[in-house]
């Protein structure tokens, strides 16, 4: 089929590239947010705009709030339909727990409640999760969205399409062609080492993109292929279900044997018992932490079958100081508070996999090398978006009279533009809508929706002047609106909560003020954008003579 | 490598599909032996799978593309699918039974 293995690659990395560039954008784009996610959610959250917390007491503060739980109601009405019976009113708690990092000045608290009488699962579980302030343990609103943790994170890696994990495995299979464009990229250029540092300006459209498309690629080409290959890695799991599937007996007799020999109760033991004081357990683990010259604050509580004579408690050091999320855990016999068990000094194998997802997940504190993963994950989509630009360029005498090219520019637009135009949106709606208005979150999740898809519609509609010019106006357009709506919702969250940059930077409050100048930089960017490619509209059409076009392209240079 | 004159649409969408399909039926089976061979060897189950799960994508990416770039369709889908199957086979008898 190929005559070669160059041919190959290149036809591999052109339609592989070109089918998944879109959806890579996104990927890479949601990806680079979530590198501040947090921040994102103090900007869409002012109640929430404090400092960060260390978990608080148990005593005072957690137990409560772990009982007050509830769960997931979406979660329990599908569980409803998996057993035989009614279910009881109280589930029993598998484990609380509560996660926080260096990061957070609002606490994650989540819990396991086992389902019985499922005759496929004896096993079968729901769950349940709350925000809370750990200050005085009051829950947040959960008509209140985390814009970033919440919705732009879970975009990243999955889609928000939970049906039998479908967008865990698009995502996937997007990662796993982004591996296979960067190999298929490398085999069919000759002088990489060139290419990063090639950028002809003074060339026609279709070589400056190409020029960019290298650039980036090559110059990224580490970046990209660790975090394609250690996306896939989080989330293997779900890819290759085996311990689940063919192995499960092989790896629940594991999983038992284990529990054993560690001392940790695999199952409750069905006698109620009361709980030692956890707060003295997490002291203990501090103090055995300081002990080994590794000092840190607790990052991961778990309670395990919490009130019963089974009951364990493991605490986590927070990995703020190294690249593995959380580690060292420490287990205390949940009943009398006695230390059962402390994690041994990893494996080469599992400390090689702690490295390589905390370096992905980015828990740890270094502000710098945030940034880079930002900018890395922003280059990653100018190299994806050159890509299929160039594609389209290559091909447009082939497309022209066919709605192929105007397909391929709408939907290019759509992705680009259209993106950052939803996410834009989300935030000045976040702004705009009254912080007690019902179901706040879903409205908000609702605009963005509708304003991708009003993108798209303005895309295919504009589309139609690529057969008098060469740029469809739905680009500029879509700059210009993305211009007036970033600045926007800087004034907006200047008004409706008094904290403008002036404030936020005297103080400095980081997360809203450098939030508050991307987005500023983001409005004065895609104006100066939207200007340019206007003013290419406007003097040179695609009907204009070539020496006419050439003599402005040199004059603009 | 195939000669040109043997492009088709069926014989393109044979290659993807073993591409897809067949690399992931082969790492299927690489991971399922592997980690039964891991727990033969005296690894913990933990660390024989985070093993093969460090490596399943790096064989995919090489398994995908060497869909593409052998000259026998046959071979490939014999290769992939024949053997992933049969290490998956293999894999579940020995971590069941053994």
């Amino acid at each position: 089929m190929f005559n070669s293995l160059r041919q190959a690659m290149a036809w591999l990395h052109t339609w592989f590239g070109l089918v998944l560039g879109y959806l890579l954008v996104v990927i890479f784009f949601f990806g680079s947010l979530s590198v501040f996610d947090r921040e994102i959610d103090r900007w869409v959250l002012p109640e929430t705009r404090f400092e960060p917390q260390v978990i608080p007491s148990y005593g005072d503060i957690l137990e409560e709030a772990f009982v007050n739980l509830a769960p997931d109601p979406d979660e329990l009405a599908e569980a409803r339909s998996r057993v035989e019976g009614e279910l009881p009113e109280n589930l029993r708690v598998l484990f609380w727990g509560a996660y926080t990092t260096h990061r957070d000045p609002t606490l994650s608290i989540f819990a396991e409640y086992a389902i019985p009488n499922n005759p496929d699962d004896p096993y079968d579980h729901i769950h349940g999760h709350a925000t809370i302030d750990p200050r005085n343990g009051k829950v947040l609103s959960e008509d209140h969205l985390n814009i970033g943790s919440e919705f732009f994170y879970p975009l990243h890696y999955s889609l928000h399409l939970h049906w039998k994990n479908l967008g865990y495995f698009i995502v996937g299979f997007a990662a796993l062609m982004m591996l296979v464009a960067l190999v298929s990229g490398v085999v069919i250029h000759r002088h990489l080492f060139k290419e990063l540092f090639t950028f002809r300006r003074d060339k026609h459209y279709q070589r400056r993109v190409l020029d960019l498309h290298n650039l980036t690629g090559v110059a990224a080409l580490p970046f990209h292929f660790f975090f394609a290959l250690t996306g896939l890695i989080v989330f293997a799991y779900i890819y290759l279900p085996v311990s689940e599937t063919l192995l499960a007996k092989p790896a629940f007799e594991y999983a038992m044997q284990e529990a054993e020999e560690k001392g940790l109760p695999f199952e409750a033991a069905g006698i109620p018992a009361a709980t030692a004081s956890v707060d003295e357990m997490m002291a203990e683990a501090k103090r055995i932490w300081a002990l080994r010259d590794a000092a840190g604050e607790v990052g991961f509580l778990l309670v395990n079958h919490p009130g019963d004579q089974n009951s364990y408690v493991s605490v986590f050091r927070a990995g703020t100081d190294t690249v593995s999320l959380v580690g060292q855990g420490i287990h205390f016999d949940g009943h009398t508070g006695e230390l059962l068990y402390e994690d041994p000094v990893h494996t080469a194998i599992a400390g090689l996999n702690e490295f390589l997802i905390g370096l992905h997940l980015q828990h740890f504190e270094h502000w710098p090398l945030r940034w880079l993963y930002v900018f890395g994950g922003l280059i990653g989509c100018v190299c994806i978006a050159t890509g299929f630009l160039f594609f389209v360029q290559k091909r447009k005498r082939e497309l022209k009279s066919k709605f192929g090219l105007r397909s391929v520019d709408a939907f290019a637009v759509t992705t680009i533009t259209g993106m950052l135009l939803a996410t834009v949106a989300i935030l000045v709606a976040n702004r705009l809508l009254p912080a007690d208005t019902a179901d706040k979150g879903n409205w908000e999740i609702a605009v963005f929706c509708l304003s991708w898809l009003l993108s798209m519609a303005h895309a295919f509609w504009r589309s139609a002047a690529l057969k008098i010019q060469a740029v469809s106006p739905a680009w500029y357009e879509q700059c210009y609106a993305i211009a007036a709506l970033a600045l926007s919702a800087v004034l907006l969250n200047w008004i409706s909560t008094g904290d403008h940059l002036l404030v936020t930077l005297a103080e400095p409050y980081w997360p809203v003020a450098s939030f508050d100048l991307v987005l500023m930089v983001v409005s004065l960017l895609s104006f100066v954008i939207a200007r340019r490619l206007h003013r290419k509209v406007i003097v040179a059409p695609v009907g204009a003579q070539p020496e006419e076009r050439k003599r402005e392209e040199v004059s603009r240079a | 490598m195939a000669s040109s004159k043997e492009l088709s649409v069926l014989h393109l969408l044979s290659r993807i599909s073993a591409g897809i399909a067949g690399a992931y039926c082969f790492v299927f089976g690489v991971t399922t032996l592997g980690i039964t061979l891991g727990l033969g060897l005296g690894m913990s189950y933990t660390d024989a799978q985070t093993l093969m799960y460090l490596l399943a994508f790096l064989i995919y990416t090489t398994a995908f593309c060497w869909a593409f770039i052998h000259r026998s369709l046959l071979t490939i889908w014999l290769f992939l699918i024949g053997g992933g199957g049969v290490m998956t086979a293999l894999g579940w008898w020995l971590g069941n039974h053994a």
